[in-house]
């Protein structure tokens, strides 16, 4: 696997954000809110033969279906497939490098945190995990409480693990989320912290406008990645031993 | 750990890994269908199924639906959930200008024998959840005399 580049930002420590598909598509939606809001450009994209057989089509325009944009101080890795369990080492990994190759100041994952009574939730809550303590403390000083309990399942977890290795800064944003249902609402309230972290402008309003509409048109997204998550899962669960012996 | 508790421990492990197989087979098998019916210019809802001790819970994600458009019929094994969109959403475009989609549609066979009649319906954000009182579950009390 490889990020073939085509374009790069003038700027200097950059932020590398990824809106990958996981939990509610959260990642997905606000990455592609982010894009369009920015106006951002393709820069790269990720090449494998680990990769499922595809490409995209946007208005009659070849796409691959893992890109990354950039804009300003932003790049943003963002994916229309699902990510195979077998591919999310790799792409961890290629993430993690292609930060390291720009300098980049700090990698931001924008990812859900599925609740079960996310129905009675009006406003979904952002919690953050970070493999640095100054980064948890900037995010804190913002209001973003952090996620004390619990586990990380999936690309995410790769990414933290690759950046703790590493010592490379790497913040994850998680919004409270449905489980198996696209969740614009999420996506919105991620944005919101995000704005703060990195005194963004972003506008969600036109997000939660077309929030229906998203929601129909990534069913199948959803369902694949719903699909490929819970194979994680239960291999997860499967191997972990019981918390009363940790 | 005894002989016993060893051998145990494999047969554990193989059920594991044949549940797993089988529910990867039926999952590939579940993915390969498409989300829409051409025929009946419907498409199919994401839904999930949940049980507690007691209940039942199915749940469909219904965007650009009206409530009163949900019409929910169920037996003590199936349901079938229709819902009218708000309006039609076009195909994808190789299917032809024509087609349109108008509602969601689905049937599910229920995991567990339920009762319909004790069923309850709610409708919020888009999200339509249906409860049912397990029948194998239901509780009598039983006097002692």
């Amino acid at each position: 696997m490889r990020i073939i580049e085509r374009k790069s930002l003038p700027t200097e420590e950059p932020y590398i954000l990824t809106g990958l598909p996981d939990i509610g598509l959260v990642g997905t939606i606000a990455s592609l809110h982010i894009i369009r809001q920015l106006n951002m450009e393709e820069m790269a994209y990720v090449e494998s033969d680990e990769l499922p057989p595809v490409v995209v089509l946007h208005k009659g325009h070849l796409k691959m279906p893992i890109r990354i944009y950039g804009h300003d101080r932003i790049y943003i890795v963002t994916s229309e497939i699902a990510i195979s369990p077998n591919v999310m080492p790799l792409l961890a990994k290629n993430i993690v490098d292609y930060a390291m190759s720009k300098n980049a100041k700090a990698i931001i994952m924008l990812g859900g945190l599925a609740v079960p009574n996310r129905l009675e939730i009006e406003k979904p809550k952002v919690y953050a995990v970070a493999t640095l303590d100054e980064i948890l403390e900037q995010a804190k000083n913002i209001g973003i409480e952090p996620l004390d309990e619990g586990f990380v399942v999936g690309i995410h977890a790769l990414i933290l693990r690759e950046c703790s290795f590493r010592r490379v800064p790497a913040l994850l944003l998680l919004a409270q989320c449905h489980v198996q249902y696209p969740d614009p609402g999420a996506a919105a309230s991620i944005i919101e912290a995000l704005n703060k972290f990195l005194n963004l402008n972003i506008d969600v309003e036109p997000l939660l406008k077309e929030a229906e509409s998203l929601r129909l048109k990534l069913r199948e997204l959803m369902r694949r990645t719903t699909a490929t998550l819970s194979r994680i899962q239960k291999s997860h669960e499967y191997e972990a031993p019981p918390m009363m012996y940790i | 750990m005894s002989f016993e508790e060893r051998i145990d421990e494999i047969f554990e492990r193989i059920r594991r890994e044949v549940r797993r197989f089988l529910e990867d087979i039926e999952r590939y098998f579940e993915l390969e269908q498409p989300m829409w019916c051409y025929e009946t210019r419907s498409l199919e809802p994401l839904f999930t199924i949940t049980e507690t001790e007691e209940e039942l819970i199915v749940t469909f994600d219904l965007p650009m639906v009206d409530k009163d458009s949900i019409k929910i019929n169920a037996t003590e094994e199936s349901l079938e959930v229709e819902a009218k969109l708000r309006r039609a959403v076009p195909g994808p475009r190789y299917l032809g200008s024509e087609v349109c989609f108008e509602k969601f549609r689905k049937t599910i066979r229920l995991p567990v024998k339920v009762d319909p009649r004790g069923a309850r319906a709610r409708y919020k954000d888009g999200i339509l959840e249906i409860r049912f009182p397990k029948l194998s579950q239901r509780r009598f009390h039983i006097r002692v005399t």
